[in-house]
This record gives C-alpha cells, sequence and structure tokens, in this order.
C-alpha cells in the first residue's frame, strides 16, 4: 500500500502574510521560500506556481485574520475573530468526513489595525493600516485572543505562535493559553521547529499511504507512536486482532528513521511451540545449548543492535522466555541460550512489542501466564491503543478503495478502476467488523475475486458471497461501544427535561393544546438534539462532535439493525416537523444538520407510515 | 495618578522594526539563505533578489533616525505636555529634566542605543560583502553556495539589530 498521499496542510493566519494586495504578496511568498512550503492559498495555485520549493515541508493556506483582507489607502482595518473561527469550523449541512483537517495553525500575535494611509502602506507595506494603541501590547494582544478561542473551541487542533514580538515578553501568556511551540519570525532554524511542531502535535496521516484513513482516532494513534520514537523506551502497541498492529509497527520505524535508516527485526512470539526455540529466536544460543545447536546462532535481539526489534503476539512468549525479556528491559543485559550466566551483552535496541491478548487478565491467573513485572516494565514506555474498525468507521470508505486496488492489482484479468456504488458503505458500515481491517480485505478481496470483470462493484456483489456480512444481530460488541452505550444514556437522562402533564378539565386541555404541542416539539427537539450529541463523534473537522444519523438511530430505537437509510428516513420524519415549527429556536443549527445529512443521504421522501 | 501612554515613537518602531525589519527583510534573507545554500533554481526570486536586497539602502535611514529618537520615549516629553499640565510652568522643565536623566540611566539608554548602531555598522558592512559578491547580476553568480555565508552574515547582524531595537523602550508610565 505504499505511495506518497500528500503533505500536512496548515494555516497561517497573519495579518501581513495573509492580507491580499493588488500584486502578489512578496512577504507571504518569502516566508514559504524560507520555510520551504508550498502556498495553496485560494483555488488558482497561482502563488505557488511560481515556487519551487526543495523538499517541502506541508501545504500552507494564509489568512489575514481582518477585514478587508484586501485594503488600499482610505479603507478601516478591522479583526475578524469570526472569520478565523469558521475556517476551523465545520461546514453546516456538508458531509465534513472527509476534509482535510489542519495539521497546525500558525498564529501571528500583532494585528494591526486602523485607517490605511499612504504612509502606512509606505512603512508597513500595502494594504497595511496604521496601527492603534493596543495593537502589539501584550494585555491585548489580538493574537492571544484568538488562541482562547481556538484552543477552547478547537482543542486538538495544534497551534503555534508565529511573531516577530521577543519570545521572553509573551511566553506566559501563549503558554498558559496553550500554544504548542513558538516560531521566531525572522529567525534561523524555522523549518526545523516547524518539522518538529509537525512530528511533535499534528494530527495527520501517515503520508505513505501504508497506514490508511484519517479518522480522528486513528490520527490520534499515530501521534502517540510518532512520540513513542524520540526515546528509547520500550512501546507497547494495543489493538484486537487484525487492526493493523503490524503497520503500525512498521509506522512507527519509518519515523524513527527519518534521519537514518536503522535496523527493523520482526519475530512473532506466537510460532513457537517449544521454549528454547523462542528463548534462542530471541537471544540466540550457543554450540551444543540444545540437541541440533551445532553453531553459535545470533538471535533477534543482537541483530536489531541500534534499531527496532518488534515482538508480536508477545502474549504468547512462554513464560521462561519472558523472564530474559523482563531482565533485557530491567538491566539491558541478556545471555544467548547455552552461554555462561556472565557472559552477557549490553541491549541498544528499542522494543516494540504488539498484543491483542487482556496481558493484565493473563497475570492474575493461577499461576500467572504472563509475568506481571515484564507488563510493569513494558508500560514504562508509551502504550499505542489501535482504534478497532468500528470505531472509526469513516475510514471506511478509504480502506475499501485500497482493498479494491489491491485486489484488482492482484488479480490476472481484473477489470482495473471499477466504481464502488455508495450502498456498498452503506452495508458495510452496517456490520461490526469484529475480524476489523484484516475481516473486511478478505471480504472485499473475495468480492473482487468472485466479480472479476464487473465494473461497479455493488451491495449485491458483496453480501452473498462474504458469507459473513451480514449483521451480527443483537451480539454484544466487545470493548467500547458497550462504555460509550451507557455514557450516551447517562447524557441523554441529563438533557431530557422532564414534563410534567397537569391534571386539566377538557376545556382547559384545549384551551393550552398549543401551548402542549409546543412543549411537545421543545421536547422532541431536545430529545434529539441529545441523542445526537450523545453520539457525535469528534473528528478532526469536528472537535465539537461530528453528528452520525446512524448510531443515533440504534440508540433511540434499540434496533441495531437499522441500516443507514432507515436511519436517515427515521430523523427526516422527526425533524420535519420542527423545520416548520412555530418557535423557529427549536430548530437548532445541530437539528438543520442533522435533517441535512438526512436529506443528503436519502434525497427521495420517505415512505409514509 | 498613573500614566501610561504609547507614543508615536513606539508606533514608527512596530512599522520599521516589526513590519520592515523583522516580517519583510529577515524574512526575505531567510529565503534567499534558504535558496543559495542549495544552489538556486527558481528564475523568479533570482530576479527579484536585487531589489529586494536593496531595501537595506532605502530603510537604513529610517532605522537610524528612528534609534536617534529614542528619547521621544522619554518621560520628559509627556511631562511637558499631556501628564504635566498641572505642574507650575516653572517647575515642568526642571522636572521633566531630572525625569529624563533618571530614565536614562535606569534604562542605560546610552548603552543601548550604542549597540543598536554598532549593528547598523555590522548590517552596512555585510551588506557591501554581499552586495560585491553578487554584482547586482544574480544570474551571473556561478557559486550561490560561497554567497550563503555572506547571507547568513548580513541576516545575522540584521537579526541582532531588531533585537536592539527591540530592546529600546516600548511605552512610558509615570506613577
Amino acid at each position: 500500500m505504499s505511495r506518497k498521499v500528500g503533505l500536512p496542510r496548515i494555516l497561517v493566519i497573519d495579518d501581513q502574510f495573509g492580507r491580499e494586495t493588488a500584486n502578489k504578496n512578496q512577504d507571504r511568498l518569502n516566508f514559504c521560500r524560507s520555510h520551504r512550503l508550498i502556498e495553496v492559498t485560494g483555488k488558482s495555485g497561482d502563488a505557488s506556481s511560481e515556487l519551487s520549493i526543495r523538499d517541502p515541508i506541508a501545504e500552507a493556506v494564509f489568512f489575514r485574520g481582518q477585514l478587508p483582507v484586501r485594503a488600499s489607502v482610505g479603507d478601516f482595518v478591522y479583526n475578524d475573530l469570526d472569520g478565523i473561527l469558521s475556517l476551523l469550523a465545520p461546514e453546516p449541512g456538508v458531509d465534513n468526513s472527509y476534509r482535510i483537517p489542519w495539521a497546525l495553525v500558525l498564529l501571528d500575535l500583532c494585528f494591526y489595525t486602523g485607517s490605511v494611509t499612504a504612509e502606512s502602506e509606505a512603512l508597513r507595506g500595502p494594504g497595511m493600516p496604521e496601527g492603534v494603541a493596543g495593537d502589539e501590547q501584550p494585555q491585548t494582544l489580538f493574537g492571544l485572543e484568538i488562541l482562547v478561542e481556538l484552543t477552547e473551541r478547537f482543542p486538538e487542533t495544534p497551534i503555534a505562535i508565529l511573531s516577530s514580538v521577543p519570545q521572553w515578553q509573551v511566553k506566559d501568556e501563549y503558554i498558559h493559553r496553550g500554544a504548542v511551540g513558538f516560531l521566531p519570525k525572522g529567525g534561523i532554524g524555522g523549518p526545523e521547529l516547524l518539522e518538529d511542531y509537525l512530528f511533535d502535535h499534528a494530527l495527520v496521516p501517515d503520508f505513505e499511504g501504508e497506514v490508511v484513513g484519517h479518522s480522528k482516532a486513528l490520527l490520534r494513534c499515530l501521534r502517540v507512536a510518532r512520540r513513542s520514537t524520540i526515546h528509547d523506551r520500550p512501546v507497547l502497541i494495543r489493538g484486537e486482532r487484525g487492526t493493523g498492529k503490524e503497520l503500525l509497527a512498521n509506522y512507527i520505524h519509518r519515523q524513527r528513521s527519518r534521519s537514518g535508516t536503522v535496523p527493523f527485526v520482526r519475530l512473532n512470539c506466537g510460532q513457537f511451540s517449544d521454549p528454547n526455540m523462542a528463548f534462542s529466536a530471541l537471544f540466540g544460543h550457543k554450540k551444543g545449548a540444545f540437541t541440533g545447536a551445532d553453531s553459535n546462532r545470533m538471535g533477534a535481539v543482537q541483530s536489531a543492535s541500534a534499531g527496532l526489534l518488534f515482538l508480536d503476539e508477545i502474549g504468547n512468549l512462554p513464560l521462561p522466555v519472558q523472564a530474559g525479556l523482563h531482565r533485557l528491559l530491567q538491566e539491558g543485559e541478556y545471555s544467548p541460550l547455552g552461554a555462561e550466566e556472565t557472559a552477557t551483552r549490553d541491549f541498544s535496541a528499542k522494543l516494540l512489542a504488539a498484543t491483542n491478548t487482556d496481558l493484565e487478565g493473563l497475570t492474575l491467573k493461577d499461576p500467572p501466564q504472563f509475568f506481571p513485572d515484564l507488563l510493569d516494565r513494558l508500560k514504562l514506555g508509551d502504550v499505542v491503543y489501535l482504534p478497532s474498525l468500528r470505531d472509526r468507521l469513516e475510514d471506511l470508505p478509504d480502506l475499501t478503495l485500497e482493498f479494491v486496488r489491491q485486489a484488482e492489482r492482484e488479480l490476472p484479468g481484473a477489470f482495473q478502476g471499477r466504481e464502488i456504488a455508495p450502498e456498498v458503505f452503506d452495508l458495510l458500515t452496517s456490520y461490526d467488523w469484529p475480524g476489523n481491517i484484516r475481516e473486511l480485505g478478505a471480504c472485499i478481496r473475495r468480492a473482487v475475486s468472485a466479480y472479476k470483470h464487473i465494473e461497479i462493484l455493488t451491495a449485491r456483489c458483496i453480501e452473498p458471497l462474504a458469507g459473513g456480512v451480514s449483521r451480527p444481530r443483537g451480539a454484544s460488541t466487545p470493548g467500547s461501544l458497550q462504555a460509550g452505550e451507557a455514557q450516551e444514556l447517562q447524557s441523554l437522562r441529563r438533557n431530557c427535561p422532564d414534563f410534567v402533564y397537569d391534571a386539566l378539565n377538557p376545556r382547559e386541555l384545549t384551551a393550552r393544546l398549543p401551548e402542549i404541542q409546543n412543549r411537545h416539539q421543545q421536547e422532541m427537539a431536545d430529545y434529539l438534539s441529545a441523542v445526537l450529541q450523545a453520539t457525535s463523534r469528534p473528528s478532526p473537522d469536528h472537535p465539537e462532535g461530528e453528528i452520525l444519523l446512524h448510531p443515533a438511530a440504534k440508540l433511540m430505537t434499540g434496533d441495531r439493525s437499522i441500516s443507514a437509510s432507515e436511519a436517515a428516513d427515521l430523523f427526516k420524519r422527526l425533524l420535519r416537523p420542527l423545520e416548520k415549527a412555530a418557535d423557529a429556536t427549536l430548530f437548532t443549527p445541530w437539528l438543520q444538520n442533522a435533517l441535512a445529512r438526512a436529506v443528503k443521504i436519502r434525497p427521495s421522501r420517505p415512505p409514509e407510515e | 495618578m498613573k500614566w501610561h501612554t504609547i507614543p508615536t515613537w513606539q508606533m514608527r518602531r512596530s512599522a520599521i522594526n516589526h513590519n520592515w525589519l523583522q516580517n519583510q527583510y529577515l524574512v526575505f534573507l531567510l529565503a534567499l539563505l534558504e535558496y543559495s545554500s542549495h544552489g538556486f533554481v527558481e528564475e523568479v526570486f533570482e530576479a527579484e533578489v536585487v531589489n529586494q536586497l536593496i531595501q537595506w539602502l532605502h530603510h537604513r535611514k529610517d532605522v537610524e533616525t528612528l534609534i536617534d529618537t529614542v528619547d521621544e520615549m522619554s518621560p520628559r516629553e509627556v511631562i511637558q505636555t499631556e501628564a504635566g499640565i498641572c505642574i507650575p510652568d516653572a517647575d515642568r522643565a526642571w522636572l521633566g529634566e531630572v525625569a529624563h536623566r533618571c530614565w536614562s540611566h535606569r534604562f542605560g539608554i546610552q548603552d543601548l542605543v550604542d549597540h543598536a548602531k554598532a549593528q547598523i555598522a555590522a548590517a552596512d558592512e555585510a551588506y557591501d560583502a554581499l552586495v560585491a559578491a553578487i554584482s547586482f547580476d544574480p544570474s551571473a553568480v556561478k557559486h550561490w553556495e560561497a554567497v550563503a555565508s555572506m547571507v547568513r552574515g548580513l541576516h545575522g547582524a540584521c537579526f541582532e539589530l531588531s533585537q536592539a531595537i527591540s530592546r529600546l523602550p516600548s511605552h512610558v508610565e509615570i506613577t
């Protein structure tokens, strides 16, 4: 699956670099040249086409953060917080699942306001105003106001300060408000700092394309994985079977090799039935250590010297070997099988271990099946949790497409580049995928193999052939879904107001009918809002939560077998009356977005009940 | 009573130091450094280099004037104008002079000014060396890598100059 799929995209909010000018903004172009950025502001890309950037770090979109964006003499320039927020907020009524999130925001601190005069243009540059008192006072910097708003509303978007204000003057302000760093304008070392900020903080996909997906759950996991490469402590990769633990280990190796390739040695701990063989594979053996050991042999630990040692399925490592591994991690030493106890060697690699096993459970068995001290040692470094496929369903289309293309390439005579009908995704997302990505891959390969000449992959190709692709009705899903449902219900209870129906006589009841209808609509609006919020999922473009109609409908109906189309129809039926309610405030943006999504999924009129 | 003011000198400084020197000229020099370090490849930039480089000559005088007029940030100016309206005329002059000397001594104004001017001289020298190397014809430069060290020298001098200007007082406060 290896291919370069892009660059991180950053947003630069800066009054000088972001302003539009009659001619090209020379300062912006120089900033791009000096920081190895490809300028992609707007659609034309005219500016970027004339720049030849060597080894680019990122794509950059520039924004002034002020109005008018293109100012001239006589204009009054003022700050535009709403405009800035709209750049980061999800677009209402549109499916934002596939919008590219900002990997990083570079935020200026001083924004000069006031009138644009001939003198101000001569001194500060075209379109720049005179400036007013307070524009550059640390207590009233507009950049700090933006920082507060952005970190509150979009907590997962990393923000670094880009300023020529002396760093010491503002460090307390920007650090306490949540910025991840400070990039001094005009200072040496900017590109390296920028790369570091992106590496440490950005929620970005694997640009090599090996780990496919851009869901926030996956991006968080990749960020932890990248951060784990900067130290030598062990890394424990955890995740259900088929979630791609080996691919993540490859990713960690690639990130670790940024400044030069390092050895990468893998060992599957589940392949050994004999503890001696496992010990020998890991630590090596001396000639004569056991029957058949007719020469000295180097183990994986030694082969991985100064590199990475990846132990897959570590839960299956035989207990005697676990003791040796514990010693390795604790003392940094090991002895090959059959060697004298004193003949120790130093361990100089970083250990990656992966498992889908409940290691904690194994330590509690009597006798323990996993060495508790070893587990403690493994957890001393980073623990990276790979999300299950059902927790990153927004990645399913990308994964499906990737598997389709793979299968086409592998299958002689297969039609190449077939389309995938939208209902395929409906079908696939309605399944829980206990076998995760591996199961999805197998399912898609079977479908392509069975229909290798067709030009459009439809749901019909998949369901009868996959055998397993029918929803496990009523089956409980292990892990986070159950815990998530409990939280959703608590949230629902909190958000639904009590409504007491008084004992009224018919006349009074009739008189109060409009009020009761209104209250009923209000209750319905609140109920739907609560359900939508409870089942929403934060995503790169929806830090406050992305509306997911399908899970919401499952929660409301208790029917886990409801399809995405049925869910959309349900919401259309419930939301249409609220759209026309006398009290227009009931139809909140959440509900408007939900209806827009439902209509997008099911444009036709829903069947009447 | 507390008197806090931001004189026009400060706004001039922000325009010259912040908008021009730091945001324009230093960023241009960084771009030039990036390109010259790896050999020139962008024709558009190459054509603009001289025009952007000579901005130093256009703004050098503004920088010097700014440093020479830092006394506009002295409390004397404020006492003799807005904050001093309640002070008898006979006292205003000597009080302003005392305040000025205290301010100048306390913040080491002369040292700051001398240091900033030394940076102007250093920038002049680095600028001349770079211009001589380029000879106002970047397209004729054969070995940009050799020019890179001169670009680095000019950038370093201008960066120090910008820091020196930043260290000059930023507001007037009379308590």
